[in-house]
Parts: C-alpha cells; sequence; structure tokens
C-alpha cells in the first residue's frame, strides 16, 4: 500500500496550486519556458474508496513535435488543502510502479491520454471535504533515461470533494 | 612544443622567428585544438618554446603512410587502427590480435613502406552498441534490448527484451517458435490477445503471442471477496511473442559489468552475451541477482522477499496484482545506484558464477515488472513464469549446451 508521509512537494506543483482556477491552461515549472504539452483534468472532481480512475489529457503544443519519455510513476497528483497546503502526493517515492516506459508526442494539436487512480487518495487516510488537486508530469528528452528532465509540466487545478 | 626536422642545426635567430610564427598560427587559427580546464575555461598560448628532434622520415612521407593504411589496411581488417607519433615521427599500426599482426607485418611490407617508418602494435579496441538503441541486421535480437510497441507514439511502452526462448507448442500459428520473454504490461491488455507489433527501436521483429488468461477462481483472493468484487491475479507478469527475425535461445547482452553500464562490445559481428545454461526457478532470501535492463542497464541485487503480492495499474489503466514474486533490493546499504527503471519491464534477472567472473553463463532467475525507479524491484521467478503457461505449452530457456 502507498505511503503518504514524508511528501516531497515539487515548487511547480505549488506554483500550480496558487492558480486556484478552474481550467487554467498548463504551466511549466520553469516560468520562462515553453511547455512542450498542455496537461488538463476536469475541473471538478470527487474521490471516493474504490476511485475514480482521473483520465489525464496532454495536447502538444510543438512544431515540429518530438516524442518524450515518461513513465507511470512521472505522471502524478498532488492534493491540496484550499489553503494550498501540499497534503499527499500520489505516485511518491514510495510507489511502486509497473516500469514501462510511455511517450508524450509533443506535436501541436496531438491530444493523449493517461489514467490516474484518484483511489488512493481515501486510502490514504485523507478525512472527508473539499480540496484542490493538480496533475504533473515528469518527462525525459529520449527513452535512454540520460538526458536531463525536462520541466515538470502542471495541469489546471481542479476541486476535488473527497468523500 | 616539440618539432621535428629533418637534419641540419638551425641558429637561434631562426628558432625564434619559427617561435614567433607558430604562436601567432596558435592564436588565430580556428583549427587550434583547445586546452580546457576542469571549470570549462580555455587556456591561451602565453609563449611557444620549440623543442627539436630528429626524425628519418619527414611528415609528408608519414601522412601519405597514413592515408595509404587507411584503404590498404584498415578498411580491409588488418589493420584495428593507424597513427602518426609525433614524438618520434614513427607511424604505428596496430593489429586487433597476435593472429593478425603476422598478417598485417606481411602486407605492410608488400605495400613498401620504408622498413623503419613503421611501429607495430595490438589494439584489441572493438565497437561497442548500446543496449537502448536499433541493432540492425546482420546483428540478433537479444535479451536486454529496447522494444516498442510502436513507430509512433500510439502503443508505445518502451520495455526491454528479457530472453530468448523456444516455445514447445503453437504460437501466432508456428509450431515451437523461436520468440522472447518480456512483461504483459507491454502490451495493451493484462491477459488478452492484443496482435500487438514489437520493434526493436524502429526494426520490427516480432509480435505478442501468448498472455495467459489471468487467475479469477481457486485462488485466494483473486476469486471475488464478499461483496463480489473481483481481482484480476497473475502469477507472472511476463509475455511471450514469437520472433519475425533470426535470435539466438538463451543469449542475453552483456555490456561492460559495471551499474548501468549499456555498452556492449561488438567482436567480428558478434556481441558479448551471457548464455542461459540453467534456471534458478525462485532465487532464496539474500541471493545476488543481475539484471540487464534497456534503461538502467547492467546492475545487481540482492533478494530481499521471495513470495511478495504486489499491485499494480498498467499503462491503460487496468489494476492487477502479481503473486508471489521476488523483491530486490540494492546490494549494500550504503549504495545509491538506480536498480531500474522505467523501461526497464520484461528485462531478465539472472544469476553469475560467483567463484569464476570469466564464466558467463548464468542461471535465469526471472522477468523484471516494477519497481520504484530507485532502489527497490521485482520480478517474476521462472516458477510462476511456468505455472501460468501450464497448459499451453513449455518453454526451453538454455542454449543449446544448456539443460533448460
Amino acid at each position: 500500500m502507498p505511503q503518504f508521509s514524508g511528501v516531497r512537494v515539487l515548487s511547480a506543483v505549488l506554483f500550480a496550486a496558487s492558480a486556484l482556477a478552474g481550467d487554467v491552461p498548463a504551466q511549466a515549472a520553469t516560468a520562462s519556458m515553453t511547455p512542450p504539452v498542455q496537461v488538463f483534468i476536469p475541473s471538478t472532481l470527487v474521490a471516493t474508496a474504490s476511485g475514480p480512475t482521473l483520465t489525464v489529457k496532454a495536447k502538444g503544443l510543438e512544431t515540429p513535435g518530438r516524442n518524450l519519455a515518461t513513465a507511470i510513476c512521472k505522471i502524478r497528483y498532488t492534493v491540496f488543502d484550499r489553503q494550498g497546503k501540499a497534503l499527499l502526493m500520489y505516485p511518491n517515492s514510495q510507489t511502486i510502479c509497473a516500469e514501462v516506459l510511455l511517450s508524450v508526442n509533443t506535436k501541436r494539436g496531438v491530444w493523449q491520454q493517461f489514467p490516474l487512480d484518484l483511489g488512493q487518495i481515501r486510502k490514504a487516510g485523507l478525512a472527508p471535504g473539499r480540496y484542490l488537486l493538480s496533475v504533473h508530469i515528469a518527462m525525459s528528452e529520449n527513452q535512454n533515461g540520460e538526458a536531463p528532465d525536462l520541466p515538470v509540466v502542471v495541469s489546471n487545478t481542479a476541486n476535488l470533494q473527497v468523500k | 612544443m616539440r618539432l621535428v626536422k629533418h637534419g641540419g642545426d638551425l641558429p637561434g635567430q631562426r628558432v625564434g622567428q619559427i617561435a614567433k610564427a607558430l604562436k601567432e598560427v596558435l592564436e588565430t587559427n580556428p583549427l587550434t585544438p583547445a586546452l580546457l580546464l576542469e571549470d570549462g575555461t580555455t587556456v591561451r598560448v602565453k609563449r611557444v618554446k620549440p623543442e627539436f628532434v630528429t626524425v628519418r622520415h619527414n611528415f609528408m612521407a608519414l601522412y601519405k603512410g597514413k592515408i595509404k593504411a587507411r584503404t590498404e589496411l584498415l578498411r580491409t581488417g588488418l589493420a584495428a587502427s593507424a597513427y602518426i607519433r609525433d614524438h618520434d615521427g614513427m607511424l604505428v599500426v596496430n593489429a586487433q590480435d597476435e593472429q593478425r599482426l603476422a598478417s598485417l607485418k606481411q602486407q605492410v611490407a608488400a605495400l613498401g613502406y620504408p622498413d623503419d617508418m613503421v611501429q607495430f602494435g595490438i589494439d584489441d579496441a572493438r565497437p561497442e552498441i548500446r543496449v537502448d538503441v536499433q541493432w540492425a541486421e546482420p546483428l540478433s535480437p537479444l535479451g536486454g534490448l529496447r522494444i516498442n510497441g510502436s513507430t509512433t507514439d500510439a502503443n508505445y511502452y518502451a520495455c526491454s527484451i528479457g530472453t530468448n526462448v523456444r516455445f514447445t507448442g503453437t504460437a501466432n500459428g508456428i509450431t515451437n517458435p523461436q520468440g522472447f520473454l518480456t512483461a504483459r504490461h507491454c502490451t495493451p491488455t493484462i491477459g488478452g490477445y492484443d496482435n500487438h507489433v514489437f520493434y526493436q527501436v524502429g526494426r520490427r521483429i516480432g509480435k505478442e503471442a501468448i498472455d495467459p488468461r489471468v487467475i479469477s477462481q481457486d485462488t485466494p483472493g483473486c476469486a471475488g471477496n464478499e461483496s463480489g468484487q473481483v481481482s484480476i491475479c497473475v502469477r507472472a507478469d511476463v509475455a511471450f511473442a514469437t520472433y519475425e527475425v533470426p535470435s539466438n535461445v538463451g543469449r542475453i547482452a552483456r555490456p561492460f559489468e559495471s551499474v548501468n553500464q549499456k555498452e556492449v562490445t561488438v567482436t567480428n559481428g558478434t556481441p558479448d552475451t551471457y548464455a542461459v545454461t540453467a534456471v534458478a526457478p525462485r532465487p532464496g532470501l539474500g541471493s545476488v541477482v543481475t539484471k540487464v535492463g534497456a534503461t538502467t542497464g547492467w546492475t545487481k541485487g540482492r533478494v530481499t522477499d521471495d513470495h511478495v503480492d504486489i499491485g499494480l495499474t498498467s499503462p491503460t489503466g487496468q489494476k492487477y496484482v502479481v503473486l508471489d514474486s521476488v523483491l530486490m533490493g540494492r546490494l549494500n546499504a550504503t549504495d545509491t545506484y538506480q536498480l531500474s527503471a522505467g523501461g526497464d519491464s520484461g528485462s531478465a534477472w539472472f544469476i553469475r558464477n560467483a567463484s569464476n567472473v570469466n564464466d558467463y553463463n548464468v542461471q535465469l532467475a526471472g522477468i523484471h515488472f516494477a519497481g520504484n525507479s530507485n532502489s527497490i524491484s521485482y520480478f517474476s521467478p521462472v516458477e510462476n513464469i511456468r505455472t501460468d503457461y501450464a497448459g499451453l505449452g513449455s518453454f526451453t530457456f538454455c542454449v543449446s549446451s544448456g539443460s533448460c
């Protein structure tokens, strides 16, 4: 079972949390860099013990596009309280993931989607109530895993109701 | 700086003029090699102090000899390397081994090189190829190499080849085909046939053949709980794919044996490999096991638990539980290397002969499928692979001289 103690909070996530808007376009961790993709999630989410599976959508912004690499453990969400304090992140450094590389095509207009399990929020013991959630994706230039990671791309911030 | 001269003495004034002219050339010519310090700064030439050495052959003669070596010696494979040794004005020509050295000397003599111009040596440098790039023909795919599900982005799923096997039975309409093992989640559906094509970095090499049915009955925890909820369970996160290109059963790429190495030496067109000659169906606690994967390359770890159930989500969002897996940790508590990461799924874990480091016959232990991208890895042991495939057919894991 995933552990949520000692959650690391990325500055990029806090940056996104400050937006607190429903469908704000994705932002890169480094404000001066153009993100290679935009990441979108529904503006309202409900988490229960059994899920649901959140579908994360990424849209390419580059011409010509590239095939960047990410992995299941590198597509994460962070839950914040209403004041923007990070409470938990999943997957985190303790999470075991299938170790397969996934492609993120950055070609402008190309959409792709990735699943994320929101059921982990209730399993982590988060009390029922209203929270905020954003998704962040870390990518590498290539599938060798050697190139430095690109800036983490963060989604819009969603209102989350935990039941 | 050391200069060579072909004979005769030079007056001091002439030496000074040469030094000045050289300094000017070094400062202005963009092709001047830069001397770089560790911090990346460039050191400029401050002073040129010529030192004269008498040599037998002038530079032009040596250069012509080097050019001739390219076409007559290097291209034909007689020589492995050739260069002009500046400090004594010799042309050095190296053979790859002693056997070729004799032929090289004969050819050099036949080509009319002056006897005192060439010095011979051995240079066993060989080409290397990484496990995460395309291995074009005539190289055959091996365990440890990168595979993906598409040349485009859809069904990308980059993973690793585990090991080459022969399947006794029928798969993809072929009787007793050769193929390879990889992880089930490197195909779109866990426990289902997707007709999934595998590419070795753009080169089509094979197709999914068997992804055994999941366990939903007769196994505690997988047959459904009190509320009727059924878990998808598998004993091994391992799928079998048939090859469409030639392959060698029981062969795994052998990089230089150091943590996270991915470069494999190729000698005369043959890459270095491990040979599977036996299996270790379920290595016990404390066993030291080695892996070759396309992302983190060569790594070694220690079994910390040998019966772990682990819940996973596939790239398509399918949740499933892998039963009785082997949990690996780094060799020592103080180690910091990355044991495995995304893209290593499907790679083989095997046991080396601890008493003889030059023995590259190994015992296959299992197929990698999960981890925390840092210090923890999981693999499906051979014992579980056999159980999952029971009734479908059986695998030959070993090279022809092996016993499995």
